[in-house]
């Protein structure tokens, strides 16, 4: 249990929590948190534990140390195969005496719960683009009026090209989606069967073709590795695969 | 812990973790809000994200495909110069903090391309409820 603070009225440190780990983990040793020098640590309730570091106030966070910090910590953690419900980046509580009694205790059964679902697994997130030039050919290929607007603005001067510019984009961005459903749909369909648990989101790039956060048990990576290499073997040339991970299982949280 | 199996010639990108965009994404946007688990002793600190990177992406990638449609080789034409719009939206965007701008940007985004997806509304709650202290 933490030490019980003197709660006095001007809180100059306040309680970066980074998330909440089974209480028997065991912190990592050289674990380098958000602020230089600063201090990573456990304050533990009798079945669950919160990382936290103490943070001065009256500093905006946010700068990309902070991030690289945050995500640091987090990494490491899943890198000693610790069950871990991450925080959302910035979560902040006065002290360590609100963390125990107002985070940790009153949702101690919730916590439990979600580390048990989380105890050997990890996240990976995959995402695919188009290869811009293969694409784009692909586009120009099939679609006469693209081709034809295409002329068209290669007639004009460039500051008068401006709304066909972006309208022939729009149009090419049209064309990108009618493809991703299929081509997203399919390494969907390839890697789905490893997974506990999927999340898929929309592409946030036009180009994108696929994006989901794949729930994997620890003894089924190196399947999913596998599979995900066979994907992008058979997608060579149109559509390259990024996979990252392990990640802690920030998708997987319950409330998004 | 990782999965390292040295590949030849691998198909899949398999980068580093550290400090990828990605990655900085999934820890702003996901995750537990704590909000949800503790409401009395909340700190209130502010939060620098860049809410507009989502604004700035949509706009700059309709001129970056039409601009490397155009500079296929296919006919042998030159490229066009990228038009000012989207400079303009990426600098407020990279210092807006402030929602006025951003809403701006999503109008402006919205008037030009007629565009809607469900991150925008995302972006658009965010930076409210992270002005509460």
């Amino acid at each position: 249990m933490a030490a019980p603070s003197e709660g006095s009225p001007q809180v100059e440190v306040a309680c970066y929590v980074y998330g909440v780990v089974p209480a028997s983990a065991r912190l990592p040793e050289q674990l380098p948190g958000l602020s230089p020098g600063g201090q990573v640590s456990l304050i533990r309730t009798e079945k669950i534990a919160a990382v936290v570091e103490g943070i001065p106030l009256g500093r905006p966070l946010g700068t990309r140390a902070h991030l690289m910090g945050h995500e640091r910590v987090l990494d490491a953690l899943v890198d000693a195969g610790i069950a871990i419900a991450p925080m959302r980046f910035g979560a902040v509580l006065s002290d360590e005496q609100v963390v125990a009694d107002e985070l940790l205790t009153p949702h101690e059964e919730h916590f439990t719960a979600l580390l048990r679902d989380l105890t050997g697994r990890t996240q990976y997130t995959l995402t695919g683009c188009y290869q811009e030039e293969s694409v784009l050919r692909e586009v120009i290929a099939e679609y006469p009026e693209i081709r034809e607007l295409r002329h068209e603005i290669s007639e004009l001067p460039a500051e008068q090209a401006y709304h066909q510019q972006v309208r022939l984009g729009e149009m090419i961005v049209g064309v990108l989606e009618q493809k991703r459903r299929g081509d997203g749909a399919d390494v969907l369909d390839a890697l789905v069967p490893y997974a506990v648990d999927v999340v898929v989101r929309e592409p946030a790039q036009a180009d994108g073709v696929v994006d989901a956060a794949f729930l994997i048990a620890d003894e089924r990576r190196e399947e999913f590795d596998e599979a995900v290499e066979e994907c992008g073997r058979q997608l060579a040339g149109r559509v390259r695969l990024r996979l990252l991970g392990p990640v802690p299982a920030y998708d997987f949280m319950p409330g998004q | 812990m990782t999965v390292a199996t040295p590949r030849q010639d691998p198909h899949v990108d398999r980068p580093n973790r550290s400090g990828l965009a990605e990655v900085i994404e999934l820890i702003l946007d996901k995750g537990l809000v704590i909000d949800v688990f503790v409401r009395v002793s909340l700190v209130g600190i502010e939060l620098i994200t860049i809410d507009a990177r989502i604004v700035v992406a949509s706009v700059d990638t309709y001129l970056r495909f039409a601009e490397a449609t155009n500079r296929l080789d296919l006919y042998e034409k030159g490229g066009v110069g990228l038009p000012g719009l989207v400079e303009g939206i990426t600098e407020s965007g990279a210092r807006g903090k402030t929602s006025g701008v951003l809403d701006a940007a999503f109008e402006k985004v919205e008037q030009v391309f007629g565009t809607e997806n469900d991150r925008r509304e995302e972006a658009r709650r965010r930076p409210q409820r992270r002005e509460r202290s």
